[in-house]
């Protein structure tokens, strides 16, 4: 017993003893990278709610070892002070969808995003994602102030419209919004991160 | 916030320091002397006695040798199933 | 003290009767000192075992059918398959636990079950949790980490104060026990509750930001895999083997080493999940050197039990909760080895982010956990109800269809994740050949889905012809007996 609370006392002073404190630092968020706007924040916990995180991770993994930089996932891989603005963390483990943390930079049109959530196979035929009929609203006729998103024929509904939630476009807001193409901060934290 | 988690490190040594104590609190208690009792303390009275069918000629020998004549399970657990 | 008449644990005296082997009826009155919590927790499990294959089939048909069912926000995909997690893990897995720990218990300390009806309670408090985090999370209410995606404010501490009662009448029972030396088991699954407590309220924090936030969502994740999945199940498998074989364990001190192994270096594994991402790198060497650490406990158990059954694989013919427990122990040590094998870089920049890791998972949750389950409710079930399995032919059914099934499942989506991960390493093919390459794998998965929950309904189907049915069993054979033994020879008599 009394050998027992001994090693631990030692245990944890060599630990907090051999940590140096310049180990425990800060991360601080890059001058380039934006405070998420109420817009996005909702449109992040949409993303949550659907579980977008299943398929599609939100990260650039290291280009000695992995070939996402190569392919176009990013200019460079991502670092910790990328993501001080998450909450909770959305890096995934998946990729039966492409990586999302520059999709901003990749697809910037709006609209490609709407109609890509209402129905993935009319611009990208081979593609698996669900279709997220349920982020929009079929209204026979338009009303004032709806914004209406144009499906092509085939996959548009017989009658009436396809009107935009504003779940749906906050959703896109915060697609767009993911962008992380500026360079890497030049701090010694920033440095750690790298191999 | 990050580059070295404070929480993570302390969510590690919650984890790993309680049982480093049990560990010494269990030899001291000389939970870690007597395997052998210890093995073979979940089995009934007579269990190890009892013959089992798939056991070879050379297994039941041992058997016989270890824990003495064979007897019936007197609850039929091998002919029906467990 | 006084001493209630018929009660078992006579105490005036010294204990020294506790030194001999326990009786058979001795046994009998633990088993059926638990009987009413033990009962509840296989109960509501095997109802969550049936929600959940629902979810995951659905999740599968999905991937083979996008549009399967997406008009409605809460049947689709990414909701869908975090149930089908949940369910499993904290529906069937955990509160199959919750029984086989409250029957484990009794026996190996030599007592009645201490405090059963806080344990029946803590089994429902922890159902009731359950539920309600499922449908808030059907409703959209996510957490957003993975495993952990249960409701922090209305779900979560249902689910901690179910598994802290539960874990109460596990302790209490244990602080009354009658035998000095504690059975390997007894360590694994009282130290498993105080684990489970401390990684879920530590994981659901609400506090973490950014990257630490995923720091912590896999030190959880992978830890309530070891310290209470593993935990448990390995407690079930430690008695199981040498109780069927009828010998004891090939090396006590052996497995002694694996469990405290796991205690001490285990908690340092999870980061593994998040190799080439942004975590600094001395923290995932840290954790890949933990990984391959975890060499010394899985094949301490690995040795240990396999020369426990050694010459004895015939036994295997005469009993299913045996046959399981082996095909379980037997996956502890695979899925062991490929989560250190794809803790290696050289290995994780293949598979990582690929269907390589659900079948990783499902070799983990189902081959090792969900089959060792099965084993010990063949086991448990009669001596509790006192009653028989009524049908060799349903066992036989169901433990060929998982078994088969889940194999095709993990080779087919093994195979699927490698060649993703190899078509997503190649720059320039475009991300359509590395979807084009996974469909005809998933199409398999979905084959071996149907062909698993047939067999869980067989399963279910069987488990309430037990308990409900007035039909006992007729034929004195046991399930296997006709398979022509494999891997010893027949005994002549």
């Amino acid at each position: 017993m009394l050998m027992g609370a001994l090693a631990t006392v030692i245990f944890a002073l060599v630990i907090l003893v051999i940590l140096p404190s310049s180990l425990l630092s800060h991360v601080e968020a890059p001058p380039q990278l934006k405070r998420p706007s109420q817009q996005e924040l909702l449109g992040r916990q949409i993303y949550i709610s659907n579980g977008c995180i299943y398929c599609h991770t939100q990260q650039v993994r290291d280009a000695e070892i992995t070939a996402d930089v190569s392919s176009g996932l990013g200019n460079r891989a991502s670092v910790p002070a990328d993501y001080v603005y998450d909450a909770p963390n959305l890096l995934g483990t998946m990729r039966t969808g492409p990586d999302l943390f520059n999709v901003g930079v990749r697809l910037p049109d709006s609209n490609w995003h709407l109609l890509h959530l209402y129905q993935p196979r009319a611009l990208v035929p081979w593609s698996i994602m669900p279709a997220f009929p349920f982020l929009f609203e079929h209204k026979p006729k338009a009303e004032k102030g709806d914004k209406v998103l144009k499906v092509p024929a085939a996959y548009a509904p017989k009658q009436g419209v396809v009107v935009i939630t504003p779940e749906a476009a906050a959703l896109v807001a915060y697609l767009t919004s993911l962008r992380h193409d500026y360079p890497i901060p030049d701090s010694p934290a920033f440095k750690e991160s790298q191999p | 916030m990050f580059a070295n988690s404070v929480v993570l490190i302390t969510l590690t040594l919650v984890i790993g320091l309680p049982p480093l104590v049990c560990l010494f609190m269990a030899l001291s208690a000389g939970q870690l002397d007597d395997g052998g009792s210890s093995a073979e303390s979940i089995f009934e009275e007579q269990e190890l006695r009892y013959s089992r069918p798939w056991e070879t000629r050379r297994q039941m020998q041992d058997r016989v040798q270890q824990h003495g004549n064979l007897m019936n399970n007197p609850r039929a657990e091998w002919e029906r199933w467990l | 003290m006084t001493i209630q008449q018929g009660q078992v644990d006579v105490k005036q005296e010294d204990n020294s009767q506790y030194l001999n082997k326990a009786s058979a009826m001795e046994m009998e009155t633990y088993d059926q000192s638990g009987r009413q919590p033990v009962l509840l927790g296989f109960l509501i499990a095997v109802i969550w075992l049936l929600i959940g294959t629902v979810l995951g089939d659905l999740s599968s048909f999905k991937f083979d059918h996008p549009d399967l069912l997406s008009g409605q926000a809460y049947l689709t995909f990414g909701r869908i398959r975090p149930a089908h997690l949940n369910a499993m893990v904290y529906g069937w897995a955990s509160t199959a636990m919750f029984s086989v720990s409250l029957w484990l218990m009794p026996r190996l300390c030599r007592t009645r079950l201490r405090w059963g009806r806080v344990a029946s309670c803590g089994i429902l408090v922890w159902t009731a949790g359950l539920i309600v985090g499922l449908v808030l999370l059907l409703q959209g209410y996510s957490d957003g980490l993975e495993w952990l995606e249960l409701d922090r404010m209305w779900a979560d501490p249902l689910l901690v104060v179910g598994a802290a009662m539960v874990g109460a009448s596990v302790w209490r029972t244990l602080a009354a026990r009658n035998v000095h030396h504690l059975y390997v088991s007894v360590w694994y699954v009282a130290a498993s509750y105080p684990w489970f407590l401390i990684i879920f309220l530590a994981g659901n924090l609400p506090f973490y930001r950014g990257v630490e936030s995923a720091a912590v969502n896999w030190f959880y994740a992978h830890n309530a895999l070891g310290l209470w999945l593993t935990a448990v199940n390995l407690a079930l498998i430690y008695y199981l083997l040498p109780k069927i074989i009828g010998r004891p364990i090939y090396s006590y001190w052996l497995s002694l080493v694996g469990f405290w192994a796991l205690a001490l270096f285990y908690a340092l594994n999870g980061m593994h999940h998040l190799i080439g991402g942004p975590i600094p790198s001395w923290m995932i060497a840290t954790s890949i050197t933990a990984s391959i650490m975890m060499v010394i406990p899985v094949i301490a158990v690995g040795i240990n039990q396999h020369m426990t059954v050694v010459g004895r694989f015939g036994a295997m013919r005469y009993s299913p909760a045996l046959t399981l427990a082996v095909i379980a122990a037997m996956s502890y040590t695979a899925v062991s080895l490929q989560g250190i094998m794809t803790a290696l870089v050289s290995v994780n920049r293949i598979t990582h982010f690929t269907h390589w890791t659900i079948a990783h998972s499902h070799l983990g949750l189902y081959m090792f956990v969900t089959l060792s389950l099965f084993g010990g409710m063949y086991y448990i079930l009669p001596r509790v109800l006192k009653r028989e399995w009524p049908s060799r032919r349903l066992i036989r059914l169901h433990i060929l269809l998982t078994g088969g099934g889940m194999a095709l499942y993990i080779i087919a989506l093994g195979i699927g994740g490698v060649l993703q991960g190899l078509s997503l390493l190649t720059p320039g093919t475009g991300f359509e050949a590395s979807v084009a390459s996974t469909k005809p794998w998933l199409m398999l998965r979905s084959i071996s889905a149907v062909i698993i929950s047939v067999g869980h309904l067989a399963f279910i189907y069987h488990s309430y012809l037990l308990a409900f049915s007035r039909k006992h069993s007729t034929t004195q054979l046991p399930p296997f007996i006709e398979f022509k033994p494999v891997l010893v020879k027949e005994r002549k008599s």
